[in-house]
């Protein structure tokens, strides 16, 4: 991870610990945010403390969940990948990936269809969250979880 | 009333950013223009009696003509005229021959840039395009009467790295000072948002003369945010006079054109492609060989050559609502910018796409240049609105097995800066080479090359171990500086790497230090000649003040001035510059201003 990711988006874009991202409170943050350091901007020169181009990643990275939640968890200091691979996941994935293959026509279904696990996904992470007591536990949940969240993710921008 | 009256020095601490004017110019393929914003708002200059000018530059007994003069020297069939050369701005384009127009241009070797014959030199796209931008600076000068020198130049919104590059290199050779390349379609949103104070998303639908621009934007509060932008920059209308040409070879069996006929012949088809914007058929009488000839065509005969071309626009449309994960009824309208979205079919496909009519209520020709001026203006004043970018195609990097790595993906917002961490993939390995590439393409081999370099003195590791960051960093106009560092050790090392314009280092140093230098200098001389006449004249007027007036002027104001105009009178010609003449003639005009108040 490199210096400049010292800053975290969550607090950056002045939004709530939680997922999923308020989407409209983001694009404003962002365009406040830019109106301030953005090269063009003349009065840049005396508040534009923040690269522009940075805040520019945060903003694309932050429209997408898995990302997002990234973000959540290093607030809360926890970092890495899952110990193990969830074979569950990796199943669920490799079916939708047929379905996907199969029948293309079906994208909607699909995109549908992984919407409603995405959702799923997403209060799982967030209800492991709220319980970090056994901290050692959960941490391996949550990264299981946010590993589910880049598949699905991932599975979206192939259907879109 | 009397009015303050301003130190020397306090006159010069007001020439602020705020009085530096700045024009937008729309350097077209076929045409360009220049704007201006004033109290009223954004107008176009006047130069040499048309608002556009032609993109054209001639050499004729040794001296460069450009615009209308080459046009016409063009017209007669001189030899020595380079046109459309925005086309080859970017080095790989010109490959795709079939794509291009039949251009007087010479082949080259691939990733090098074309050359035209002038005179007996050859020249490049980017010196052809700095002695346009020269013109218009002098042409600029000469009509608002004074220096300028900040401009912001409109470039296709699909214009790769390497063609914006080129572009600022060329503005700079004729000494301009960019303030900001910024995107043809977007500055056309500039202008209809501001007009229109709108809110929702737009598409701007650009066909110029020879490329094809789409985007589309969120406008939001005086915010002008690019979602993602399309087209194809060997795409235009000129695309469409050559189908009407090569319909009426045929038709009027016309093998073998000479140079000249082709031309005519050229002008014929624009001449029926205009006519056609109105009515269901068209017809011009020329002399051709010799003889009197009548070329018509008709209405539907015209739309079914124009099938390929169309079908083209359709396919673009799809892959930009496509690569911008947007559906096309999110559009709230279609604006209509670039004077060829006045045929009639062009207008009509896009109303069938969108179920509803295309807006065409701004000037089509007008609108980019005059939205550039309004972002010059905002540069060098302020303002409230603001212009979010992004780029058109992604850049990457080559690995493994010459895949391209896309780091910033097309439509990323700029300035963009992302950072990727690579490892190496042998034991010990202490250099790694690194090829930048933009594009679409799956393999690197198959996207441009923006430039090669190589990172040394990376530390013995085992394989894998390494830590190699590459940091990709997009300005605002989209131009791309590449580094890159190791970062196990601690040891910093670090290469920027600017790509190229696929020019030799030699041509290079010949287009900055001979030939230009000497224009530059004519240009100093030419405006510090302006601004000694003008100085002359306000020193004259100041002379006959003391003298009419001396009476009704205060004692301080009266020898205040006495000396000015005694230190002005000092001053030669030979000696001063533009820019000292020019504060004489405001310190004059100060003192003048304040005599007429007293007197008054």
């Amino acid at each position: 991870m490199s210096d400049a990711e010292i800053i975290n988006p969550f607090d950056l874009f002045d939004l709530p610990l939680t997922l999923p991202v308020d989407l409209e409170k983001l694009k404003n943050t962002y365009f406040e945010l830019q109106r301030q350091n953005h090269p063009d901007q003349k009065q840049s020169l005396a508040t534009g403390e923040i690269n522009a181009g940075l805040i520019n990643r945060y903003y694309t990275e932050m429209k997408k969940t898995s990302n997002a939640a990234r973000y959540l968890l290093l607030h809360y200091g926890i970092e890495g990948d899952a110990s193990t691979q969830d074979q569950e996941t990796l199943m669920e994935v490799m079916e939708l990936e047929e379905r996907l293959a199969q029948k293309p026509s079906d994208k909607a279904g699909v995109l549908a269809d992984i919407n409603v696990r995405m959702n799923q996904t997403v209060s799982a992470f967030l209800d492991a969250l709220s319980e970090k007591g056994n901290k050692e536990i959960e941490k391996d949940v949550l990264l299981k979880l946010w590993q589910r969240l880049r598949f699905l993710d991932q599975l979206i921008e192939r259907c879109s | 009333m009397v009015l303050q009256i301003m130190e020397p020095g306090q006159t010069g601490s007001h020439q602020n950013n705020n009085s530096i004017k700045a024009v937008g110019i729309d350097l077209g393929t076929t045409h360009s223009l220049v704007s201006i914003v004033d109290e009223q708002g954004p107008k176009i200059l006047e130069i040499e009696g048309a608002t556009i000018v032609p993109s054209i530059v001639a050499l004729a007994e040794d001296q460069f003509q450009v615009g209308r003069d080459a046009k016409a020297l063009q017209k007669k069939g001189h030899q020595h005229v380079a046109a459309s050369v925005k086309r080859l701005m970017d080095p790989d384009i010109h490959q795709l021959k079939e794509a291009l127009p039949k251009l007087d241009y010479l082949p080259s070797e691939a990733g090098e840039m074309a050359r035209f014959t002038l005179g007996n030199r050859l020249s490049n796209p980017i010196e052809i395009s700095a002695e346009i931008l020269k013109h218009l600076k002098i042409k600029t000068q000469e009509i608002l009467g004074e220096e300028i020198n900040h401009a912001v130049i409109t470039v296709p919104a699909y214009f790769s790295e390497r063609a914006r590059g080129a572009t600022r290199l060329a503005a700079k050779l004729a000494g301009w000072k960019v303030l900001r390349l910024i995107s043809e379609p977007t500055a056309a949103a500039i202008k209809f948002g501001l007009d229109q104070k709108k809110n929702g998303l737009f598409l701007i639908f650009d066909l110029g003369g020879g490329t094809f621009d789409l985007s589309i934007l969120n406008l939001e509060n005086n915010i002008f945010q690019v979602l993602a932008t399309g087209g194809d920059t060997l795409l235009g209308g000129d695309d469409v006079d050559r189908l009407v040409m090569i319909d009426l070879q045929q038709r009027y069996q016309l093998e073998t054109l000479s140079q000249t006929e082709e031309q005519g012949l050229l002008q014929v088809s624009e001449d029926l492609k205009k006519q056609l914007t109105q009515g269901e058929k068209a017809e011009k009488n020329v002399s051709f060989r010799g003889q009197n000839m009548s070329f018509s065509i008709r209405f539907e005969h015209f739309l079914t050559l124009l099938r390929p071309f169309l079908t083209k626009i359709e396919t673009l449309l799809d892959q930009t609502f496509d690569a911008a994960n947007l559906s096309k009824d999110t559009i709230q309208a279609c604006v209509l910018v670039g004077g060829s979205t006045r045929l009639k079919p062009v207008q009509s496909l896009l109303e069938q796409y969108f179920g509803k009519k295309p807006l065409a209520d701004l000037n089509p020709d007008h609108v980019v240049a005059e939205g550039a001026a309004i972002q010059a203006r905002a540069l060098t004043h302020g303002s409230d609105s603001l212009l979010l970018d992004v780029i058109p195609l992604s850049l990457g990097l080559e690995t493994m097995g010459g895949i391209a790595e896309k780091i910033v993906p097309r439509n990323s917002p700029i300035p963009a800066q992302v950072t990727q961490e690579f490892t190496t993939y042998q034991d010990d390995q202490t250099a790694m080479s690194i090829h930048v590439v933009q594009g679409e393409r799956e393999m690197a081999s198959d996207c441009r090359t923006l430039g090669r370099f190589s990172l040394k003195g990376i530390p013995p590791l085992p394989a894998g171990f390494a830590r190699i960051e590459v940091t990709f960093d997009v300005d605002a106009d989209g131009l791309l500086t590449v580094s890159a560092q190791e970062k196990t050790t601690g040891v910093y090392q670090a290469i920027e790497v600017k790509p190229g314009h696929g020019l030799t280092t030699a041509e290079m140093e010949h287009m900055v230090y001979s030939g230009f230098k000497a224009a530059q200098d004519d240009m100093t001389i030419r405006v510090k000649e302006q601004e000694w006449v003008k100085l002359q004249f306000v020193l004259d007027i100041c002379q006959k003040i003391l003298k009419a007036q001396k009476d009704n002027l205060s004692y301080d104001t009266y020898h205040q001035l006495r000396e000015l105009v005694t230190e002005t009178k000092r001053l030669t010609k030979k000696d001063g510059s533009a820019d000292l003449f020019r504060a004489y003639t405001a310190k004059l005009e100060n003192y003048f201003r304040h005599s007429e108040e007293q007197s008054s």
